[in-house]
């Protein structure tokens, strides 16, 4: 009687195990996803002062230090980044964090600066790469 | 408990179904606005079922909301097993969340950055929130993918959930059926389903419902006005079985502050 009731037991903590073995893996390759590969973009564009161009991702325009590009991608909470050509600054529509054309932090709930972006300078345009 | 309610709930829930089934042929992950636009302006009859899709949706969440408060007047709550009060508690936040990534999945301007917002305030949670995001979003490395599969999903076990507890105790009848039907087609007819499309602006605005935490998300770190405040309602409706007269309480208090953060978001 003890042994049947230890053995019934046993299958029953084993099953158990083997189930949430199975539902532990299944989830693993639930949460996982293929990475996007990193994007080059190639743009072949003139660089005037006070002039933003405005990508899908980016924002690229000539500094008093030269050319640069930053993420468009809010450091708040991910919203895509707007160009106030009225103010002449940047501002996030989710929540109205502002920056300055540099991608510097002035107010509202981000309190970073905008990412820059890696931008490379060739003869034949720029190479930007999006991370 | 007034019947036409918790009917109305089931029969606006099987035309949001049904209507979504019919739009998802022509509707595309992969382009998820651009064949949204498709739906509204090329489709037969696309306007006219993704209006359909919309307005049973947020009647679902309405009258379903409706249901609860009069649940909580008519104290049904201690009458039920307590099995049987979560389900009508956790329906609510499902059927929000159903709705929610209704907007996301289309993509347009205020589905986008409701998305992006979504994926940080479930990335804030401390712990679970990387694994809660890889389930839920990802949108940023995924696109829309993961969203529509939980806009799906999420309804086959809102519909068994509490579908099933209706149907046991009657068929829907095909009079309750036709009646909502009607409404949702009328609303149909004179409104159509809001797109918002992509532009230079300095204010998006979300889900009507989110309103209120787009509000507080402008004051307070992500964690305390995306998730913890907004889960405040659902703790107080677990916490009325046993405590009824102070999850009242804390339930009034927070509906009357979330109407003014609601208020003040819509105003902008
Ligand atoms: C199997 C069930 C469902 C399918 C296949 C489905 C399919 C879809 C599709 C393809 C879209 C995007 C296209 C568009 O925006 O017009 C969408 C959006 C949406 N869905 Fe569903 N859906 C289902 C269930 C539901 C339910 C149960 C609700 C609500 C209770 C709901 C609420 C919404 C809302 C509010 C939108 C956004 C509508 C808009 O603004 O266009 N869906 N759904
Ligand atoms: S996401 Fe940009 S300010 Fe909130």
């Amino acid at each position: 009687m003890i042994i049947k009731k230890q053995r019934r037991w046993f299958i029953k903590a084993l099953t158990g195990i083997w189930l949430g073995g199975l539902g532990a893996v299944g989830l693993i390759t639930a949460f996982s996803y293929l990475p996007r590969p990193p994007k080059k973009i190639f743009l072949k564009v003139k660089l005037v002062p006070n002039k933003v161009i405005v990508g899908p991702e980016y924002f690229l325009l000539l500094s008093a230090h030269g050319p640069i590009a930053l993420s468009r991608t809010c450091p708040h909470l991910g919203c895509t980044v707007n160009y106030d050509p009225e103010e002449n600054i940047f501002i996030c529509p989710c929540h109205q964090s502002r920056f300055t054309l540099l991608g510097r932090y002035i107010s509202g709930p981000a309190h970073k600066d905008l990412k820059p972006l890696k931008l490379k300078h060739t003869d034949a345009g720029f190479v930007l790469e999006i991370a | 408990m007034t019947k036409w309610l918790s009917w109305g709930v089931t029969a606006t829930l099987l035309i949001a179904t049904l209507s979504g089934i019919i739009i998802s042929y022509p509707y595309h992950e992969e382009h998820p606005l651009i064949s949204t636009v498709g739906i509204e302006t090329v489709v037969p009859f696309g306007d006219f079922f993704r209006a359909l899709h919309y307005f049973s949706g947020q009647l679902t969440l309405l009258l379903l909301w409706m249901h609860t408060v009069e649940a909580l007047i008519k104290r049904r709550a201690q009458s039920r097993p307590w099995w049987s009060w979560s389900i009508l508690i956790l329906s609510l936040p499902a059927i929000l969340f159903i709705l929610f990534t209704g907007y996301v999945i289309r993509d347009d301007e205020t589905g986008f950055s409701a998305g992006r917002i979504a994926e940080h305030l479930a990335l804030s949670i401390p712990w679970v929130g990387k694994y809660m995001n890889h389930l839920f979003f990802l949108v940023s490395q995924d696109g829309v993918h993961r969203p529509w599969l939980i806009h799906v999903y999420l309804t086959g076990l809102v519909l068994g959930g509490t579908g099933l507890w209706h149907f046991r105790l009657r068929l829907l009848s095909l009079l309750d059926l036709g009646c909502w039907a009607t409404i949702c087609t009328a609303l149909s007819l004179v409104w159509p389903a809001s797109l918002v499309a992509p532009q230079e602006t300095t204010l998006v605005k979300g889900p009507w419902f989110f309103l209120g935490v787009q509000e507080l998300l402008r004051y307070l770190p992500p964690f305390w006005a995306g998730i913890a405040y907004p889960s405040l309602p659902v703790v107080c409706l677990f916490g009325y079985y046993w405590r009824p007269r102070l999850a009242t309480l804390s339930l009034l208090l927070w509906a009357l502050s979330y109407g003014i953060f609601l208020l003040m978001g819509a105003c902008r």
